[in-house]
């Protein structure tokens, strides 16, 4: 999932933000950010407003087109 | 005195014949002098009809049967006593085996009892291991190998598998749940940083 999430990274980088944890098992502070914001399984995406709002939320793989709808929506 | 004549006689013997009992009201046209007279000679005139008067009314006698002899035991030829009695113990005393040579009497085509079902057997302990380490696949493979030794036992082989393999299922999934609502997000707010922002947990891969 990590390669489509960084391909999206450089198609949306003028319209969202991206923060990217891969070290959610080995970092600790990411560890506990991570369970405070109910992360179970890996990997988990959260589509955030600019209010700091969550809009979204998946589980597992997710197809990159499902994704883009999202952005798309989220920031036109 | 009237004359015994063969009418008389004959209606004698029809009343005899019709009603069992003559007496000598029953006798018309004579008086009753006459007709007890009357009756004891016809007892006379029919002497091998075994007939009984007795002064008032003459019956057909009734024959006396033969005596029977003594009942014996069909076997052994021991004649049986008297009834003793309840409560009298028998001359070898209760529990006291049977005279020698004695056979019990059996009903006619009775071949004598032999049971046609053996215990049935039980099928290796080993067999159990199937259903509680694999579930209701080992349940369904002991209870096809159990069934035709002890279906009994087979069967409780089957819901025994398929009982583990449910109390599993519950506990991964009463586990998963309990996991995941321990897990769930106790905050729910993420930073506003005036953009639309994702977020992505995953592996470097």
């Amino acid at each position: 999932m990590k390669p489509v999430v960084d391909g999206l990274q450089t198609s949306y980088s003028d319209k969202l933000d991206f923060a990217i944890y891969t070290n959610v098992n080995s970092e600790q502070s990411v560890s506990q950010f991570a369970d405070d914001k109910g992360v179970v399984y890996v990997p988990t995406m959260m589509l955030v407003n600019a209010e700091g709002v969550e809009l979204s939320r998946w589980v597992g793989a997710v197809a990159e087109g499902e994704l883009k709808m999202a952005f798309d929506e989220a920031a036109p | 005195m009237a004359d015994y004549t063969p009418q008389i006689d004959s209606q004698i013997a029809q009343l005899l014949k019709l009603r069992g009992v003559v007496t000598p009201d029953m006798i018309s046209g004579v008086s009753e002098q006459d007709a007890n007279s009357f009756l004891r000679m016809y007892v006379g005139q029919h002497a091998d009809e075994q007939l009984a008067f007795d002064g008032t009314s003459l019956t057909a006698g009734i024959p006396t049967l033969a005596e029977e002899p003594a009942p014996q035991a069909a076997t052994t030829g021991i004649p049986i006593d008297a009834d003793p009695g309840y409560g009298v113990p028998p001359p070898g005393g209760y529990g006291a085996p049977p005279p020698a040579g004695y056979e019990a009497p059996q009903p006619e085509g009775h071949t004598g009892y032999t049971p046609d079902l053996a215990p049935p057997e039980e099928p290796s302990g080993w067999l159990w291991l199937l259903p509680i380490v694999f579930g209701w696949i080992g349940g369904i493979i002991a209870w096809a190998v159990a069934k035709n030794t002890n279906s009994r036992i087979a069967r409780n082989m089957l819901v025994t598998g398929i009982a583990i393999s449910v109390l599993a299922a519950c506990m991964v999934f009463g586990l998963g749940f309990c996991s995941a609502t321990a897990s769930a997000p106790t905050d729910t707010s993420w930073p506003a940083t005036g953009r639309v922002t994702f977020y992505y947990f995953g592996t470097p891969s």
